[in-house]
């Protein structure tokens, strides 16, 4: 047939088991990159050090980094959850917003109460806020398929605004100045203790992030439950045909999404070191964790890995900032970049480099011809 | 040498000229050594049932695939035909089934899209007047500036058609175009051909199965057979009966299996069912049937007659626009796929990658696709592994098909070797019907003839299934009962042994025939 051959082709691959090996290294690979970058382009100090005692090289980076990477493995978590369906839950940030909402609302009008009850009730409460906030994108995404990307990203908003209101009215803080909206603190008994390990300090946030991860894992593989969103996220078709109740199940799903995002709000708000209801608690943490659950592939144990590791690139850029690296761009772009090239390392992960002229065993294509395939060569 | 040829008085030499085309995929001979020639002027219809090689000899001449030997030529020099694009720049162009137009632009654009000859700047008033211009040289009717999703069916054909056209097909290929059009349009668009043929003098050749069309539109006819050319004529020295004949054969190489043991009363019946397709034309038309415990009832006809709407409908995923279904007396119209499954129907799906099987996952999680909601897999809120394992070795162990691991992807098997697994899984889960689409698709001999064991198996033990299959000899060795598909209504039941190969193809074809 006149082909050259010997030529090389990239070719989709079925199965690679290295993937993880595949991602991490990306990881590093652009850690790496960015790190040589930023050194090259500063002009005094060393910023491999400055960035090794930031986060891992100190006991104070290490506690720095565990706390940036609290929240994101929550709100990971929560965008995990909705990926496993194939479906975008944009909206982490509001439901973010609205757990700590209800989780404040209980502790004030409850203060009298002791510190565990209280905080098991405001738990609850952000929980099923979460939930609530995720009710109508969940059900319009399911019976009308109204994007939920759309639905969540919009509520965002509507939950900003929410907080304005309560923390300007009913629950202004007399003494609070300047652009920050914050409420009052929080009683002092909701405030989560700290667990000292060799020394470190973890907050809860952390503990709660890896028990629920561990949760999901389990759940996932384990339960009817978890077989069914795997069946229905891997093909729709495949779930209806099987008798599974794609819409009810979508629903459910997304549900659980949104209540993770609501417990990631409590969490933070009582784990962490701002004990109110504020802007504060958020910075852009429920978008930060969709990357995260992204970069994980859609694992629940990979995203409490994964926020570790961005907390950590988080924690380095902010040390950066005092060199003179120029904050936004040391920060986001540090970031931006090191994601950019986990992310085609994800890509290129499905793929392999083959040397044409092998005679490969069809595998999928081994039917009778249609109109449309062929197992020749490509045509231009 | 073409057997009862003559040729048309206005041409001297074939414009195009297929000569010993072979085409094989692995060990399937798709084209057998195929001769075709067509001339300018010529409306010439290429006959054929399912799996005869109409459509694999399209590709070679429009450039999608190389054969394997032979040789095509061009106003009577060879020509190789390397890709589509090559085919087009030969003039040889093709309007497929589904035409490919983009639904959001207009006629204007459609045309223009993708095209050298597109001038860079050029305003929407500029496209609409050559569009125009364009349809008034072809003798088309099209709206310049319609969007492509206002338009009727039969309208897009037409702009799928000009397109062609403009790119200066001098051989224009049609893949079943009838198929979905209503009669009307149908006839509007031969007559369309007819005069394109006469005047422009293209080449123009047809796919088709339906022997009304072949003989009141075409000029000559090939009829080709597994593969091979049985014959080309001039359409006037047909009648359907020979075409019928031609189209299936004489014999039909058949080995009945034996007859049931296990016959009982009806078990699924179905009343008056009329459905739309995806596109919205009637898929199924008033359809009756009956399908009775331990009885194997094959469904025989051309691919698109409606036997994948019926599966679709008989199992729960596509719902009913008029009529009934009952199974064991209880009323199944318009359930979902959960209630069709507990009440003891399986399926074995046309396309078993998107819906039969989750390709991505385990051969354990596919194993259990049936079989997860009760015990002993489903214990409570969980999954037993253990369960999990035994299920899916016991179903590998049924179909002998060798694995590395039960953890390991479908993906991962042979085409064949997954059709094994589904098969196995769903004759194991169908207690009362099993619907199976094409179950020996992709099979080895060996595989092929496990799976209708397994099939006469069930049936032996009071399952009652609904065969649909292209393959006609397998059809009529092992069903009991056969009835004829054609544009979604049933005509036509033969008993076992007693079928007429004629009528079987005239009813295949669109004939209607009083049976007796």
């Amino acid at each position: 047939m006149g082909r050259k051959s010997r030529s090389w082709k990239i070719e989709l691959r079925a199965d690679n088991p290295k993937r993880t090996l595949y991602r991490i290294s990306a990881i590093l690979l652009g850690l790496g990159i960015a790190l040589i970058a930023v050194q090259l382009g500063i002009s005094e100090g060393n910023a491999f050090e400055r960035i090794l005692k930031a986060t891992i090289g100190s006991r104070k980076g290490i506690e720095n980094v565990l706390e940036l990477a609290a929240p994101l493995m929550t709100t990971g978590l929560a965008a995990a959850i909705a990926i496993k369906l194939g479906a975008w839950n944009v909206g982490v940030e509001g439901q973010f917003f609205m757990g700590a909402w209800a989780a404040a609302g209980i502790a004030f009008a409850l203060d009298g109460l002791a510190g565990p009850p209280l905080l098991i009730l405001m738990f609850m409460g952000a929980i099923g806020a979460g939930a609530i906030w995720m009710l109508i994108p969940a059900l319009a995404r399911a019976y009308l398929n109204v994007s939920e990307i759309l639905t969540t990203l919009m509520l965002n908003f509507v939950a900003m605004a929410f907080l304005a209101y309560w923390a300007t009215g009913p629950w202004r803080d007399p003494r609070s100045q300047g652009a920050v909206l914050a409420t009052p603190k929080l009683p002092e008994q909701t405030r989560l203790p700290k667990l000292t390990i060799a020394g470190v300090e973890i907050g809860l946030g952390i503990v709660i992030g890896l028990v629920l991860a561990l949760l999901l894992t389990a759940i996932f593989r384990k339960s009817v439950l978890g077989y069914m969103v795997t069946t229905v996220g891997a093909s729709e078709r495949a779930g209806a045909y099987a008798g599974i109740k794609v819409r009810r199940l979508l629903v459910t799903v997304l549900l659980a999404s949104g209540a993770a995002g609501g417990l990631a709000g409590v969490t933070h708000m009582t784990g962490g070191s701002i004990n109110r209801y504020s802007t504060s608690l958020s910075s852009n943490t429920g978008y930060t964790g969709i990357a995260v659950a992204v970069l994980a592939g859609g694992s629940f144990i990979g995203t409490t890995a994964m926020a570790l590791i961005v907390g950590a690139i988080i924690a380095a850029g902010n040390s950066l900032r005092i060199l003179d690296v120029g904050s936004e761009l040391g920060r986001f772009g540090l970031t931006g970049f090191i994601l950019l090239v986990a992310a085609v390392g994800e890509g290129l992960s499905h793929y392999r480099l083959v040397r044409r002229g092998r005679k490969e065993e069809a595998k999928i294509t081994d039917s009778p011809p249609s109109a449309i395939t062929s197992t020749e060569g490509t045509p231009t | 040498m073409i057997v009862g040829d003559k040729t048309p008085p206005s041409a001297a030499a074939p414009l195009v000229s297929m000569r010993q085309i072979t085409k094989q995929f692995g060990n399937l001979t798709a084209v057998d050594h195929v001769d075709l020639d067509v001339h300018a002027g010529e409306i010439h219809a290429i006959l054929g049932e399912n799996g005869a090689g109409k459509t694999t000899l399209m590709n070679v001449l429009t450039g999608l695939l190389r054969p394997d030997s032979g040789q095509i030529s061009l106003d009577g020099s060879d020509v190789s035909i390397s890709s589509p694009r090559k085919a087009l720049e030969l003039g040889i162009g093709i309007v497929h089934q589904h035409f490919r137009l983009v639904e959001n632009f207009t006629t204007a654009e459609n045309l223009h899209l993708g095209w050298k000859e597109t001038p860079l700047l050029a305003g929407s008033k500029d496209l609409d007047d050559r569009t125009r211009t364009l349809a008034k040289q072809f003798d088309l009717d099209v709206e310049a500036n319609a969007r492509i999703w206002q338009l009727s069916v039969g309208e897009q054909q037409r702009v799928a058609i000009l397109r062609t056209l403009s790119r200066g097909a001098r051989i224009l290929i049609l893949d079943e175009p009838t198929a979905v059009l209503t009669p009307t349009e149908a006839e509007r668009l031969f007559e369309m051909l007819r005069g394109l043929a006469d005047s422009s003098k293209q080449a123009v050749i047809f796919i088709s199965h339906k022997l009304d069309e072949v003989i009141a539109a075409s000029d000559r006819v090939t009829v080709l057979r597994a593969g091979s050319r049985v014959n080309t004529l001039r359409t006037v020295d047909c009648n359907q009966e020979l075409l019928a004949e031609m189209m299936i054969g004489r014999h039909l190489d058949t080995q009945p299996a034996p007859p049931s043991t296990a016959l009982g009363p009806a078990i699924l019946v179905g009343k008056g069912i009329a459905v739309r397709n995806d596109r919205g034309v009637p898929a199924l038309e008033d359809l009756d049937l009956e399908l009775r415990k331990g009885e194997i009832v094959g469904v025989a006809g051309v691919a698109g007659n409606g036997q994948r709407e019926l599966s679709e409908v008989l199992t729960g995923l596509r719902s009913i626009d008029a009529g009934q279904i009952f199974v064991s007396g209880q009323e199944l119209t318009n359930a979902d796929p959960a209630d069709f499954l507990r009440a003891g129907i399986g399926h074995i799906p046309e396309d078993r990658y998107s819906s039969g099987l989750v390709s991505s996952e385990s051969i354990e999680h596919n194993a259990i696709l049936r079989a997860f909601r009760d015990p002993p897999i489903r214990r409570g809120l969980f999954l037993s592994p253990a369960a999990i394992k035994d299920h899916a070795g016991r179903l590998v162990d049924a179909v002998k098909v060798s694995i590395r691991s039960l953890r390991s992807s479908v993906r991962s098997l042979s085409g064949g070797n997954a059709q094994r697994l589904l098969t196995g899984r769903e004759i194991a889960a169908a207690s009362k019907v099993l619907v199976a689409v094409h179950p020996t698709r992709g099979l080895d001999v060996g595989a092929a003839e496990a799976v209708r064991q397994a099939l006469l198996e069930a049936r032996d033990s009071g399952v009652g299934i609904l065969l649909i299959s292209e393959d006609l000899s397998e059809l009529l060795s092992l069903a009991d009962r056969t009835v004829v598909i054609f544009r979604g209504r049933l005509n036509g039941e033969f008993n076992r042994d007693e079928y007429d190969v004629n009528t079987l193809g005239l009813l295949m074809g669109g004939s209607p025939v009083e049976v007796s």
